[in-house]
């Protein structure tokens, strides 16, 4: 079974909108995926189907060839685009977390990512900055070794050197045996660290491809590419 | 099959055990050591109140029917005195309880806010994405915060009546000493005795029980909320909450009331039990509430 | 040297040219081994794939060889990096003239420009 996610028909509503309408993707093993479109095209919807958070209203979800599930958040990481460690006192208290509840969480890796960003394990997590937040949050969620990662809008508001970590620390989770699939609405940042470009426009895959082929195919980039696709919704309302 | 079937339980209980150890762990000032640092104080009033008993013991078991406190020293008569109409006591007292008070509606307060916070607010990704089934997860948030304030309830109601009368043993049983003398025979002659009555614990029951169903009653309207969300609008969906929790209020607080009333438990938990079940259905497939 | 990409062509195959520069200039010596491919796709902030993608068609045109005990080494062919030398400094020469073509230069007043400059660097 080489397909890591397998989606089918799936479909979300939210009263009679439709955010998710028959979306089909399958995505292997060993890649890392942007996930692209505008504000409100139902990423973090998608995210929280994958997670159990939400239930679909129609469709199937197979993670590794099950449903969404306890089993399959073990091997899910999941990083939210907002800031969830508010109830922990410290780096530390969030650390001993993430230990506790995930078997796969590597606490050495966090400490060394820690500390290549100079945070201490017991810093108190309500004296950092809204970035260094983020940071610490993508930190522990990148130091699972999972099968596959889900990083909802992970560079959305970072400076460009903190930028950089992150991409570099994505990179250093990321190996044969796991797939990263990145969500977000400014491509510039990952463009060069996608192996596929998964666009997402009316609630199903508009466009899915290798970066360099979609490169070669249209002769542009692929922020380009998100451009022009995207050029009438941009603006859209803000539903996720 | 059997075994990954096993292993699936077992973890699925350890989670639940850590969740639940997490919910004691962040009750723990409020919900344990507060409310044992103001039983202190309640203690010392106990100790008085047994030096009391014992001094009240000597006019009881007194064989001068005409002046039973006649055997008394003066420094013992001043205590009693003390004891039965001191201002600062009754003031220490009063306002003990007072704080005990306030303690148990912040307490409320807290779990009701970590309840909303956890599983329908921000933090509901760190709660729920994590490899345990969500029943076991609530179930145990549940069960932790019920502990707790049921604890600080019975505590609040034992420190009331510690710090009032005397508490005794007898036949195996504690018992309130209350007006711990009487008298008796005739005009002339007066012999006292003491009078005991049972500790109850019945009048928290109510209040605790209308807490739990408020804890439950909030989770179950909020996962109608993630539910319904999925199949109609904002306004519709308004009225629907609205109507649930004014059914819900009534129907919960009668149950209680007429149970208490008629000392009728199985119908007093019914409100309680069927909201449980509701929500462990609704939670199996949680919806998330969109912000 | 740094990494730097135009992002309108396949990257890969931009990191497959900017790697045959730097063996091309010496910077991984003949014989050298080369970092791995995760090395080298941290140190680029590329996607390990598409260096991969790179080394193999490095193997492809016999720059690179994969060797079982040593890992990936460049190739002693001398023969073979003359070759591609050339290729590469024609396919410049060729977008230079171009250039100067554009500016409205002939061939011979291109040549003499170089030559000029060639000896003021001097």
């Amino acid at each position: 079974m080489n397909d890591l996610l397998k989606i089918d028909n799936l479909t979300r509503t939210y009263g009679k909108k439709k955010v998710l309408d028959g979306l089909d993707l399958t995505i292997g093993t060993g890649k890392i995926v942007g996930l692209l479109a505008p504000n409100g095209e139902g990423k973090t919807t998608f995210f929280r189907l994958v997670m159990g958070l939400l239930t679909k209203s129609d469709g199937t979800i197979l993670i590794d060839g099950q449903e969404p599930s306890e089993v399959t958040n073990s091997y899910v990481s999941y990083l939210p685009d907002h800031y969830i460690l508010g109830s922990f006192h410290s780096i530390r208290g969030a650390m001993k977390h993430m230990k506790k509840y995930f078997s796969d969480f590597d606490e050495e890796k966090a400490l060394s990512l820690m500390k290549r960003l100079k945070f201490k394990p017991n810093q108190r997590l309500a004296s950092l900055s809204k970035g260094q937040k983020e940071q610490v949050q993508l930190i522990l969620f990148l130091s699972r070794k999972a099968k596959l990662y889900l990083l909802d809008e992970p560079l959305a508001a970072v400076d460009p050197a903190t930028r950089d970590f992150i991409v570099q620390t994505i990179l250093g989770s990321f190996g044969e045996e796991n797939t990263v699939i990145i969500s977000t609405h400014v491509v510039l940042d990952i463009e060069l660290i996608l192996d596929e470009v998964v666009m997402l426009k009316n609630g199903k895959v508009h466009l899915q491809g290798e970066a360099d082929e979609l490169r070669s195919k249209y002769g542009m980039t692929i922020n380009d590419i998100f451009k022009e696709e995207f050029r009438f919704v941009e603006g859209g309302s803000e539903n996720e | 099959m059997s075994d990954m079937a096993t292993s699936k339980v077992r973890n699925n209980l350890k989670m639940g055990l850590a969740a639940f150890g997490d919910e004691l762990k962040r009750l723990l000032i409020i919900g344990i050591i507060i409310p044992i640092l103001l039983t202190l104080p309640a203690l010392y009033m106990q100790s008085r109140w047994v030096k009391y008993d014992k001094i009240i013991e000597k006019v009881v078991t007194s064989e001068n029917t005409v002046d039973p406190f006649s055997n008394l020293t003066e420094k013992e008569m001043k205590f009693i005195e003390k004891m039965e109409s001191d201002e600062g006591l009754y003031q220490l007292r009063s306002s003990l309880g007072f704080a005990s008070f306030m303690l148990c509606g912040f307490l409320v307060a807290l779990c009701i806010g970590n309840l909303m916070k956890n599983f329908y607010g921000a933090q509901a990704e760190m709660t729920f994405a994590v490899p345990c089934k969500k029943t076991v997860l609530f179930a145990a948030k549940f069960l932790a915060s019920t502990l707790i304030i049921g604890f600080v309830f019975i505590l609040f109601q034992i420190q009331t009546y510690m710090m009032d009368e005397g508490i005794g043993w007898k036949d195996g049983k504690f018992y309130r000493i209350s007006y711990s003398y009487k008298e008796e025979l005739t005009d002339t002659m007066t012999r006292f005795v003491r009078e005991y009555s049972n500790i109850e614990i019945n009048g928290m029951t109510f209040y605790f029980l209308l807490v739990i169903v408020a804890w439950l009653g909030l989770a179950f309207l909020l996962s109608l909320t993630g539910k319904l969300q999925k199949y109609m609008g904002t306004i519709p969906c308004a009225i629907c909450i609205c109507t649930t929790t004014v059914v819900l209020f009534f129907a919960a607080v009668a149950g209680i009331l007429y149970g208490d009333s008629y000392d009728n438990v199985p119908l007093m938990l019914t409100a309680p039990v069927v909201l449980f079940v509701l929500d462990l259905l609704m939670i199996r497939k949680y919806d998330r509430v969109s912000s | 040297m740094p990494w730097a990409f135009k992002e309108n062509r396949p990257i890969f195959q931009q990191i497959y040219d900017m790697i045959v520069i730097r063996i091309l200039n010496g910077t991984y010596p003949m014989g050298g081994k080369l970092p791995s491919v995760r090395e080298m796709a941290e140190e680029a902030g590329v996607n390990p794939n598409t260096m991969q993608r790179a080394m193999s068609q490095l193997e492809d045109t016999g720059l690179a060889i994969t060797n079982r005990t040593s890992g990936r080494i460049v190739t002693t062919d001398e023969e073979l990096l003359k070759r591609i030398k050339r290729e590469y400094a024609v396919a410049a020469v060729e977008d230079f003239l171009q250039e100067m073509g554009k500016l409205g230069m002939s061939q011979e007043d291109a040549v003499s420009l170089i030559q000029d400059i060639g000896g003021e660097k001097k």
